[in-house]
Protein backbone atom coordinates (compact mmCIF):
# COMPACT_ATOMS: atom_id res chain seq x y z
CA UNK A 1 0.00 0.00 0.00
CA UNK A 2 1.23 3.57 -1.11
CA UNK A 3 0.71 6.14 2.03
CA UNK A 4 1.29 9.54 2.51
CA UNK A 5 1.64 10.95 5.79
CA UNK A 6 1.10 14.46 5.88
CA UNK A 7 3.43 16.04 9.16
CA UNK A 8 5.89 14.45 10.92
CA UNK A 9 5.40 15.52 14.31
CA UNK A 10 5.16 12.32 16.97
CA UNK A 11 1.85 11.22 15.39
CA UNK A 12 3.44 11.31 12.38
CA UNK A 13 6.48 10.32 13.46
CA UNK A 14 5.42 7.51 15.06
CA UNK A 15 2.88 6.54 12.34
CA UNK A 16 5.37 6.38 9.55
CA UNK A 17 7.78 4.00 11.22
CA UNK A 18 4.88 1.55 12.43
CA UNK A 19 4.15 1.82 8.39
CA UNK A 20 7.10 1.43 6.85
CA UNK A 21 7.28 -1.57 9.53
CA UNK A 22 4.54 -3.31 8.04
CA UNK A 23 6.24 -3.03 4.75
CA UNK A 24 4.10 0.12 3.10
CA UNK A 25 5.74 2.40 0.64
CA UNK A 26 5.60 5.30 3.02
CA UNK A 27 5.99 9.10 2.04
CA UNK A 28 6.04 12.10 4.96
CA UNK A 29 5.91 15.44 4.05
CA UNK A 30 7.00 18.15 6.74
CA UNK A 31 6.86 21.92 6.23
CA UNK A 32 8.94 22.32 9.03
CA UNK A 33 13.00 22.50 7.67
CA UNK A 34 14.56 21.53 10.77
CA UNK A 35 11.91 18.79 11.59
CA UNK A 36 12.29 17.27 8.15
CA UNK A 37 15.93 17.19 8.57
CA UNK A 38 15.20 14.95 11.89
CA UNK A 39 12.92 13.50 10.00
CA UNK A 40 15.56 12.26 6.85
CA UNK A 41 18.18 11.03 9.32
CA UNK A 42 16.40 8.08 10.28
CA UNK A 43 13.64 8.10 7.40
CA UNK A 44 16.38 8.56 4.53
CA UNK A 45 14.51 10.21 1.40
CA UNK A 46 11.22 9.42 2.18
CA UNK A 47 10.70 12.73 3.50
CA UNK A 48 9.85 15.50 1.49
CA UNK A 49 10.58 18.85 2.88
CA UNK A 50 7.71 20.73 1.78
CA UNK A 51 4.44 21.93 2.18
CA UNK A 52 1.74 18.93 2.12
CA UNK A 53 -1.27 21.39 1.43
CA UNK A 54 0.31 22.08 -2.03
CA UNK A 55 -0.96 20.31 -5.14
CA UNK A 56 1.98 20.92 -6.95
CA UNK A 57 4.11 19.12 -4.12
CA UNK A 58 1.38 16.21 -3.49
CA UNK A 59 1.45 15.73 -7.54
CA UNK A 60 5.55 15.19 -7.42
CA UNK A 61 4.74 12.89 -3.99
CA UNK A 62 3.24 10.86 -6.54
CA UNK A 63 -0.67 11.44 -4.78
CA UNK A 64 -2.49 10.14 -8.13
CA UNK A 65 -1.31 6.88 -7.26
CA UNK A 66 -1.39 6.60 -3.66
CA UNK A 67 -3.92 4.55 -1.37
CA UNK A 68 -4.44 6.68 1.34
CA UNK A 69 -3.36 9.84 2.51
CA UNK A 70 -3.45 10.85 6.30
CA UNK A 71 -3.02 14.25 7.76
CA UNK A 72 -1.14 14.42 11.07
CA UNK A 73 -0.64 18.17 11.85
CA UNK A 74 -1.31 19.85 14.78
CA UNK A 75 -3.51 22.01 12.79
CA UNK A 76 -7.18 21.08 11.79
CA UNK A 77 -7.50 23.79 8.92
CA UNK A 78 -4.12 22.40 7.16
CA UNK A 79 -5.37 18.71 7.76
CA UNK A 80 -8.50 19.62 5.87
CA UNK A 81 -7.24 21.30 3.20
CA UNK A 82 -4.69 18.18 2.84
CA UNK A 83 -7.65 15.85 2.79
CA UNK A 84 -9.60 17.67 0.29
CA UNK A 85 -6.71 18.48 -2.21
CA UNK A 86 -5.71 15.25 -1.97
CA UNK A 87 -9.33 13.74 -2.44
CA UNK A 88 -10.66 15.80 -5.20
CA UNK A 89 -7.77 17.10 -7.07
CA UNK A 90 -5.76 13.35 -7.54
CA UNK A 91 -8.90 11.27 -6.26
CA UNK A 92 -7.27 9.50 -3.78
CA UNK A 93 -9.09 6.44 -2.33
CA UNK A 94 -9.19 7.38 1.21
CA UNK A 95 -8.27 10.54 3.19
CA UNK A 96 -7.88 10.37 7.00
CA UNK A 97 -7.45 13.08 9.12
CA UNK A 98 -6.12 13.67 13.03
CA UNK A 99 -9.00 16.76 14.45
CA UNK A 100 -7.89 18.06 17.52
CA UNK A 101 -10.96 20.31 17.95
CA UNK A 102 -14.01 17.50 18.32
CA UNK A 103 -16.27 19.87 16.71
CA UNK A 104 -14.59 19.96 13.87
CA UNK A 105 -15.27 15.85 13.43
CA UNK A 106 -19.02 16.59 11.21
CA UNK A 107 -17.18 19.59 9.23
CA UNK A 108 -14.60 17.24 8.05
CA UNK A 109 -17.15 14.60 7.25
CA UNK A 110 -19.61 16.59 5.32
CA UNK A 111 -16.57 17.95 3.17
CA UNK A 112 -15.44 14.39 2.31
CA UNK A 113 -13.03 13.23 4.76
CA UNK A 114 -13.23 9.35 4.80
CA UNK A 115 -11.82 8.96 8.57
CA UNK A 116 -11.67 12.35 11.22
CA UNK A 117 -10.01 10.88 13.92
CA UNK A 118 -10.77 13.45 17.18
CA UNK A 119 -7.94 13.15 19.17
CA UNK A 120 -9.72 14.89 22.19
CA UNK A 121 -12.53 12.27 21.72
CA UNK A 122 -10.20 9.24 21.75
CA UNK A 123 -8.77 10.69 25.25
CA UNK A 124 -11.96 11.21 26.58
CA UNK A 125 -13.58 8.13 25.52
CA UNK A 126 -11.11 6.00 27.48
CA UNK A 127 -11.34 8.46 30.64
CA UNK A 128 -15.18 8.13 30.61
CA UNK A 129 -14.24 3.66 30.31
CA UNK A 130 -11.49 4.31 33.08
CA UNK A 131 -13.48 6.35 35.45
CA UNK A 132 -17.00 4.86 35.20
CA UNK A 133 -15.41 1.81 35.07
CA UNK A 134 -17.71 0.55 31.75
CA UNK A 135 -19.69 2.72 29.47
CA UNK A 136 -19.48 2.38 25.45
CA UNK A 137 -16.20 3.00 24.47
CA UNK A 138 -15.90 4.35 20.87
CA UNK A 139 -13.21 2.86 19.53
CA UNK A 140 -12.88 3.89 15.32
CA UNK A 141 -15.66 5.21 13.11
CA UNK A 142 -16.11 3.25 9.90
CA UNK A 143 -16.57 5.00 6.55
CA UNK A 144 -20.01 7.18 6.50
CA UNK A 145 -20.58 7.23 10.18
CA UNK A 146 -23.24 4.40 9.56
CA UNK A 147 -21.60 2.05 11.98
CA UNK A 148 -18.77 2.44 14.87
CA UNK A 149 -16.51 -0.20 16.44
CA UNK A 150 -17.05 0.05 20.36
CA UNK A 151 -15.89 -1.95 23.20
CA UNK A 152 -18.09 -2.70 26.23
CA UNK A 153 -16.68 -4.44 29.56
CA UNK A 154 -19.10 -6.99 30.84
CA UNK A 155 -18.97 -6.02 34.80
CA UNK A 156 -19.97 -8.02 37.42
CA UNK A 157 -23.24 -8.93 38.20
CA UNK A 158 -24.62 -8.48 34.90
CA UNK A 159 -27.32 -10.68 33.63
CA UNK A 160 -25.08 -11.90 30.26
CA UNK A 161 -22.61 -13.58 32.22
CA UNK A 162 -22.88 -17.36 31.74
CA UNK A 163 -24.99 -16.57 28.82
CA UNK A 164 -24.70 -18.09 25.68
CA UNK A 165 -23.80 -15.11 22.79
CA UNK A 166 -26.97 -16.45 20.60
CA UNK A 167 -28.96 -15.82 23.63
CA UNK A 168 -28.52 -12.33 24.37
CA UNK A 169 -31.14 -9.67 23.20
CA UNK A 170 -28.05 -8.05 21.21
CA UNK A 171 -29.92 -5.25 18.68
CA UNK A 172 -30.21 -6.31 15.40
CA UNK A 173 -28.17 -3.92 13.70
CA UNK A 174 -25.12 -4.88 16.18
CA UNK A 175 -22.57 -7.48 15.60
CA UNK A 176 -20.31 -8.82 18.12
CA UNK A 177 -17.05 -8.97 16.62
CA UNK A 178 -14.40 -10.42 18.98
CA UNK A 179 -13.84 -11.06 22.93
CA UNK A 180 -11.09 -9.96 24.79
CA UNK A 181 -11.29 -12.14 28.12
CA UNK A 182 -9.56 -10.85 31.70
CA UNK A 183 -6.24 -11.88 30.49
CA UNK A 184 -6.18 -9.97 27.78
CA UNK A 185 -6.13 -13.14 25.37
CA UNK A 186 -9.46 -12.76 22.55
CA UNK A 187 -11.79 -15.85 22.47
CA UNK A 188 -13.13 -17.09 19.73
CA UNK A 189 -16.53 -16.35 18.80
CA UNK A 190 -19.01 -18.83 18.31
CA UNK A 191 -23.23 -18.78 19.37
CA UNK A 192 -21.89 -21.22 22.06
CA UNK A 193 -19.65 -18.63 23.57
CA UNK A 194 -20.47 -17.73 27.47
CA UNK A 195 -19.61 -14.23 28.55
CA UNK A 196 -17.63 -13.94 31.69
CA UNK A 197 -17.59 -11.44 34.31
CA UNK A 198 -14.40 -8.79 33.22
CA UNK A 199 -15.12 -9.60 29.30
CA UNK A 200 -14.26 -6.63 27.02
CA UNK A 201 -16.78 -7.27 24.09
CA UNK A 202 -16.17 -5.54 20.62
CA UNK A 203 -19.20 -4.64 18.50
CA UNK A 204 -19.65 -3.24 14.92
CA UNK A 205 -22.83 -1.25 15.62
CA UNK A 206 -24.78 1.68 14.63
CA UNK A 207 -24.50 4.82 17.07
CA UNK A 208 -28.47 4.73 17.82
CA UNK A 209 -28.29 1.11 19.24
CA UNK A 210 -25.21 1.51 21.22
CA UNK A 211 -27.73 2.04 24.43
CA UNK A 212 -29.46 -1.10 23.85
CA UNK A 213 -26.48 -3.27 22.90
CA UNK A 214 -24.93 -1.49 26.05
CA UNK A 215 -27.69 -3.03 27.92
CA UNK A 216 -27.72 -6.32 26.92
CA UNK A 217 -24.41 -6.59 27.98
CA UNK A 218 -24.23 -5.22 31.29
CA UNK A 219 -28.34 -5.33 32.30
CA UNK A 220 -28.23 -1.21 32.55
CA UNK A 221 -25.77 -1.16 35.38
CA UNK B 1 45.72 3.00 4.13
CA UNK B 2 46.94 4.92 1.70
CA UNK B 3 45.95 5.03 -2.01
CA UNK B 4 49.82 5.04 -2.92
CA UNK B 5 50.15 1.91 -1.91
CA UNK B 6 46.81 1.12 -4.31
CA UNK B 7 43.23 0.48 -3.24
CA UNK B 8 40.93 -3.07 -3.74
CA UNK B 9 37.43 -1.51 -3.92
CA UNK B 10 36.34 1.92 -5.51
CA UNK B 11 33.13 3.02 -5.84
CA UNK B 12 32.40 5.38 -8.62
CA UNK B 13 28.78 6.71 -9.42
CA UNK B 14 28.37 7.61 -13.07
CA UNK B 15 25.60 9.45 -14.58
CA UNK B 16 26.68 9.16 -18.75
CA UNK B 17 28.68 13.01 -18.15
CA UNK B 18 32.09 13.80 -20.08
CA UNK B 19 33.80 13.60 -16.63
CA UNK B 20 32.84 9.62 -16.71
CA UNK B 21 35.59 8.72 -18.65
CA UNK B 22 37.94 10.30 -16.13
CA UNK B 23 37.02 8.70 -13.26
CA UNK B 24 36.78 5.57 -14.06
CA UNK B 25 40.19 5.86 -15.62
CA UNK B 26 41.46 7.51 -12.70
CA UNK B 27 39.94 4.18 -10.37
CA UNK B 28 41.30 1.99 -12.62
CA UNK B 29 45.07 3.03 -12.15
CA UNK B 30 44.27 2.91 -8.54
CA UNK B 31 43.15 -0.81 -8.08
CA UNK B 32 45.62 -2.18 -10.52
CA UNK B 33 47.90 -2.46 -7.92
CA UNK B 34 46.23 -4.92 -6.02
CA UNK B 35 44.26 -6.24 -8.98
CA UNK B 36 41.30 -5.08 -7.06
CA UNK B 37 37.43 -3.65 -8.45
CA UNK B 38 35.71 -1.09 -9.26
CA UNK B 39 32.31 -0.79 -8.89
CA UNK B 40 30.29 1.72 -11.37
CA UNK B 41 27.03 2.37 -10.54
CA UNK B 42 23.92 4.47 -12.49
CA UNK B 43 21.69 5.38 -10.18
CA UNK B 44 18.02 6.02 -12.38
CA UNK B 45 16.17 8.65 -9.76
CA UNK B 46 12.50 7.37 -10.28
CA UNK B 47 9.78 9.88 -9.60
CA UNK B 48 7.27 9.61 -6.37
CA UNK B 49 4.44 9.44 -9.47
CA UNK B 50 5.81 5.76 -10.35
CA UNK B 51 6.36 2.81 -7.99
CA UNK B 52 9.87 2.39 -7.08
CA UNK B 53 10.22 -0.86 -9.20
CA UNK B 54 8.71 0.30 -12.04
CA UNK B 55 9.70 0.01 -15.75
CA UNK B 56 11.83 2.88 -17.28
CA UNK B 57 12.81 1.41 -20.66
CA UNK B 58 14.56 5.05 -21.72
CA UNK B 59 16.21 5.65 -18.63
CA UNK B 60 17.52 2.07 -18.43
CA UNK B 61 18.64 1.82 -21.79
CA UNK B 62 20.48 4.53 -21.34
CA UNK B 63 22.42 3.46 -18.35
CA UNK B 64 23.07 0.21 -20.09
CA UNK B 65 24.88 2.39 -22.65
CA UNK B 66 26.81 4.00 -20.43
CA UNK B 67 27.90 1.19 -18.35
CA UNK B 68 28.49 -0.78 -21.98
CA UNK B 69 31.01 2.25 -22.70
CA UNK B 70 32.44 2.46 -18.95
CA UNK B 71 33.10 -1.48 -19.12
CA UNK B 72 34.70 -1.47 -22.51
CA UNK B 73 37.42 1.32 -21.16
CA UNK B 74 37.79 -0.90 -17.76
CA UNK B 75 38.92 -3.98 -19.93
CA UNK B 76 40.96 -1.43 -22.15
CA UNK B 77 43.05 -0.70 -18.74
CA UNK B 78 42.81 -4.03 -17.76
CA UNK B 79 41.06 -3.62 -15.00
CA UNK B 80 38.31 -5.59 -13.08
CA UNK B 81 35.31 -3.91 -13.43
CA UNK B 82 31.60 -4.25 -12.74
CA UNK B 83 28.88 -2.15 -13.48
CA UNK B 84 25.57 -2.23 -11.93
CA UNK B 85 21.98 -0.16 -12.55
CA UNK B 86 19.90 1.22 -9.65
CA UNK B 87 16.72 2.66 -9.11
CA UNK B 88 16.12 5.02 -6.51
CA UNK B 89 14.26 7.98 -4.94
CA UNK B 90 17.50 9.78 -4.71
CA UNK B 91 20.78 9.30 -5.77
CA UNK B 92 22.92 10.03 -2.72
CA UNK B 93 21.70 7.57 -0.43
CA UNK B 94 21.67 5.16 -2.80
CA UNK B 95 25.32 5.87 -3.79
CA UNK B 96 26.01 5.86 0.14
CA UNK B 97 24.42 2.23 0.58
CA UNK B 98 26.42 0.57 -1.82
CA UNK B 99 29.74 1.83 -0.71
CA UNK B 100 28.59 0.49 2.79
CA UNK B 101 27.23 -2.75 1.24
CA UNK B 102 30.62 -2.50 -1.24
CA UNK B 103 32.67 -1.91 2.17
CA UNK B 104 34.17 0.54 -0.04
CA UNK B 105 37.54 1.75 -0.03
CA UNK B 106 36.98 5.29 -1.98
CA UNK B 107 34.51 6.32 -3.67
CA UNK B 108 35.01 9.17 -6.81
CA UNK B 109 32.66 11.59 -7.92
CA UNK B 110 33.11 14.29 -10.62
CA UNK B 111 31.48 17.78 -10.37
CA UNK B 112 31.43 20.27 -13.29
CA UNK B 113 32.42 24.02 -11.77
CA UNK B 114 29.28 25.42 -11.60
CA UNK B 115 27.75 28.98 -9.69
CA UNK B 116 24.65 29.59 -7.90
CA UNK B 117 23.59 33.53 -7.75
CA UNK B 118 27.82 34.17 -8.58
CA UNK B 119 29.14 31.63 -5.84
CA UNK B 120 30.46 28.81 -6.65
CA UNK B 121 28.18 25.59 -5.76
CA UNK B 122 28.84 21.89 -5.31
CA UNK B 123 25.16 21.03 -6.12
CA UNK B 124 23.01 18.37 -3.65
CA UNK B 125 25.19 15.51 -4.35
CA UNK B 126 28.46 15.83 -3.60
CA UNK B 127 27.88 17.68 -0.38
CA UNK B 128 25.69 14.45 0.45
CA UNK B 129 28.07 12.21 -0.33
CA UNK B 130 31.39 14.41 1.44
CA UNK B 131 28.39 14.02 4.57
CA UNK B 132 27.13 10.65 4.34
CA UNK B 133 30.06 8.46 2.80
CA UNK B 134 31.47 5.72 5.34
CA UNK B 135 34.83 5.91 2.96
CA UNK B 136 37.19 8.21 1.77
CA UNK B 137 35.27 10.93 -1.47
CA UNK B 138 37.46 11.77 -4.05
CA UNK B 139 35.61 14.54 -5.62
CA UNK B 140 37.14 15.01 -9.55
CA UNK B 141 36.37 18.19 -11.11
CA UNK B 142 36.81 18.45 -15.05
CA UNK B 143 39.25 20.91 -16.95
CA UNK B 144 37.26 24.43 -17.20
CA UNK B 145 36.42 25.31 -21.17
CA UNK B 146 38.96 28.04 -22.47
CA UNK B 147 38.04 31.48 -21.32
CA UNK B 148 36.28 33.58 -24.31
CA UNK B 149 38.29 35.91 -25.36
CA UNK B 150 36.81 39.38 -24.45
CA UNK B 151 36.19 41.42 -27.93
CA UNK B 152 37.70 44.54 -28.65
Amino acid sequence: MYVIVIGCGKIGYHLTRALLASGNEVVVIERDAHRAETATEEFGSIVVASDGTEPTVLSEAGAKRCDVLISTTGQDATNLVACQVAKWSFDVARVIAVVTDPDHVPLFKTLGVDVAISTTELILSHMEEELTGGGVVHLLPLHGATATVVSVRVPPGSPAIGQELSALATPPGATLAAVIGKDGQPRTISDGLRLEAGDEVLAITPPEQEGELWRALTGGA
Amino acid sequence: MGAGKGLSRVLVPVNGSALDDDIVSLACEMVNHKKGTVWVLYVIEVARTLPLDAEVPIETARGEQVLQHLEALGKSKKCKLEGEILQARSAGPAIVQEAVDRDAELLITGTDYQEHYGSPTLGELVPYLLKRSPCRVLVYRGAQPAPVPASA
